[in-house]
């Protein structure tokens, strides 16, 4: 038999319990912090992958969806993507611009002046050669310009508008005082537009915090649409051509040779790899040196007496852990938020209902005779 | 404690574990409701990809000439790309049958104010109307290219319009003159096609930049050069001969079909 203080304490901890409770529940019903699932552990709201995603059949695959047949549209009907962007040079006014068109290496192009239009062929870089620049005359400097490969996101914009490019007073000043400037122009995601006017942005370099990579920045930011580097760089600095000094390695051969109309970009169009072998550098397995791990090595000079080395060993103490290549990879593939589709339509109920009349609509007597009067029925 | 004491405690504690529950559905549905809808389709991606995601939808849209009416400001010249050239229009207004999902340059001259520019818009149908057979022109969709367009695509802007067929229920109850389109301006990060299909139904997507299409014009590509129709107006001098009934046009439309 318990005794009523341990009657009191029981009814005290039962209002307590429930209280607890249902202000857990309140509180969690206005803050809204809920569990954002319904049975069988997908979100509540139907959530589709992008459009771009939904256009292949899987990641790192392309054409349609698995079992979709894609849609033939009639001849001529769809925009065909443009492989040029065109590029708008709008200030300083009055400075001239050349680039390469013959694939020699030379700006033999006609010059434009600043301001201006020209298109370029997507992916690519190109070297200008910018002269004219007003209050600094005896000036020229060789920018590079390069124009990122078209995609779905910056294909529209380029349809439609020029990239616009502005070199400023600080750009020549850095550049010509010895700086490295990098300017990226971008189209920025939605969050990022505030303060874009026309609809792109521009990064420099020489404005950002030091250590902060302009191009990853504006890659952060949105879409890329061409990177100009400037630096003090004479690329047709006297003597160059003889008697200069000539690095030992390989130089690629057959560079592109342009239509003498177009710009040519001086790295053969797009980004390069870093080696490939036999292309961007030596072949692999034949070294050009007599080095035995294939680096070009300084030749054994005579230094003045017959040459009396015979044989030079290289031993090789690093620790190496390499292993051999994978039989089989598994790839797990889990992407957040998953994917919910609404469920078809199993049922519809349709009910129908007709507002009778308070009154019943009778014809009129004059209207149930058949016929005029005076004619035969 | 007493039996039904006990008892009265389990049904408030069971009360309260069912009313915790019920929050939490109740709560879950409103996260549910809060976030918007995922939208597949973008007024920034590339010109006419929502025509052919369109266009796989199904339904009556393909190949069929929707009409088109496009205004551009008094006098300034409006030509559209036909095959391979432009086609000038003598007023400041061209009608054309364009296909769905079809992608067509246009171009507009003599822009008061602003001589020497010219300016290169291209008009991406979406969607198609369904009006009384027969009468197929006298409701075209009316595309208007205001001045402020041509004068912020001239200063380096990319203006998107998007041209909707408005909800009823949603409709402002204002009189629309004639030659006018009221546009709602969206802000910075808001696309233009997610807006119009909140208020309506998404027409046709209008794309105006200041690019110069040079490679059409030297003849060395047909972008935006979709099959078109042209319904060009007649001028008075050859309106006065007539002509026989099956060439009529419809009522209330002067022109004739290509």
């Amino acid at each position: 038999m318990p005794s009523a203080r341990t009657m009191r304490r029981g009814k005290i901890m039962s209002v307590r319990l429930t209280l607890g409770t249902l202000l857990l529940a309140a509180a969690t019903a206005v803050s809204g912090c809920a569990v954002p699932v319904q049975s069988g552990g997908m979100s509540a709201a139907h959530n589709l992958p992008p459009a771009q995603m939904l256009a292949q059949p899987g990641p790192g695959m392309g054409g349609p969806g698995p079992g979709v047949i894609p849609n033939v549209p009639p001849p001529g009907a769809q925009m065909a993507p443009a492989t040029t962007a065109q590029v708008h040079f709008k200030a300083p006014v009055g400075m001239e611009i050349r680039w390469d068109v013959s694939g020699s290496g030379a700006y033999d192009s006609e010059p434009l002046v600043v301001p201006g239009i020209q298109n370029f062929p997507e992916n690519g870089v190109y070297r200008l050669k910018v002269t004219g620049i007003e209050g600094r005359e005896d000036e020229r400097l060789y920018p590079s310009m390069e124009v990122a490969p078209i995609t779905a996101r910056t294909a529209a914009y380029l349809a439609h508008t020029p990239i616009p490019v502005h070199f400023t007073e600080q750009d020549f000043d850095q550049a010509l005082s010895g700086n490295y400037v990098t300017k990226v122009i971008y189209i920025p995601d939605p969050e990022f537009q505030e303060l874009a006017i026309g609809g792109v942005d521009t990064l420099v370099s020489t404005r950002l915090d030091p250590g902060v990579d302009p191009i990853v920045e504006a890659d952060r930011r949105g879409a890329i649409l061409s990177i100009i580097r400037l630096g003090s760089k004479d690329m047709e600095l006297e003597g160059t051509a003889e008697g200069a000094a000539v690095q030992a390695g390989y130089t690629p051969e057959g560079a592109a040779v342009g239509n003498g109309f177009s710009p040519v970009p001086f790295n053969g169009g797009g980004v390069m790899p870093s080696y490939v072998s036999g292309v961007t550098g030596p072949q692999y397995g034949h070294p050009i040196t007599g080095t035995p791990i294939g680096l070009p090595g300084p030749p054994h000079l005579p230094m003045g007496s017959p040459a009396g080395l015979q044989k030079h060993q290289i031993t090789n103490h690093t620790r190496m852990h390499i292993p051999g290549p994978t039989q089989s990879l598994g790839i797990h593939v889990r992407q957040q938020p998953g994917l919910s589709y609404p469920r078809p339509v199993d049922t519809v109920r349709i009910r129908e209902q007709a507002v009778r009349p308070m009154h019943f609509n009778n014809q009129p007597p004059a209207d149930m005779v058949q016929g005029h009067p005076g004619e035969p029925r | 404690m007493q039996p039904a004491e006990s008892s009265q405690s389990h049904w408030r504690i069971l009360c309260a574990i069912l009313v915790f529950f019920a929050s939490q559905n109740l709560t879950a549905l409103c996260y549910g409701q809060a976030r918007d809808r995922h939208l597949q389709q973008f007024a920034d991606l590339p010109p006419g990809q929502v025509g052919q995601m369109q266009l796989s939808r199904g339904g009556p849209l393909a190949g069929y000439f929707q009409p088109v009416r496009m205004t551009v400001p008094k006098g300034a010249q409006v030509s559209l790309w036909a095959e391979d050239h432009f086609e000038a229009f003598e007023a400041n207004q061209a009608d054309a049958g364009m296909l769905v999902s079809g992608v067509y340059r246009t171009r507009v001259t003599r822009i008061p104010g602003q001589a020497g520019f010219e300016v290169y818009p291209t008009i991406e149908i979406i969607n198609r109307l369904f009006p009384p057979q027969g009468q197929e022109q006298k409701y075209p969709i009316p595309v208007v290219i205001t001045q402020e367009d041509l004068e912020r695509a001239i200063e380096g802007q990319f203006v998107v319009r998007v041209v909707y067929l408005e909800d009823p229920l949603l409709a402002l109850p204002v009189r629309q003159r004639e030659g006018e389109q009221r546009a709602v301006d969206v802000g910075p990060g808001e696309d233009p096609l997610v807006a119009a299909d909140k208020l309506g139904r998404p027409m046709a997507i209008v794309r105006i930049g200041s690019r110069v299409p040079t490679e059409m014009l030297n003849g060395q590509s047909g972008e935006g050069a979709a099959p078109l129709k042209l319904y060009r107006a007649s001028s008075p001098t050859t309106e006065t001969k007539p002509r026989s009934s099956a060439q009529q046009t419809p009522p209330g439309y002067r022109g004739t079909i290509r």
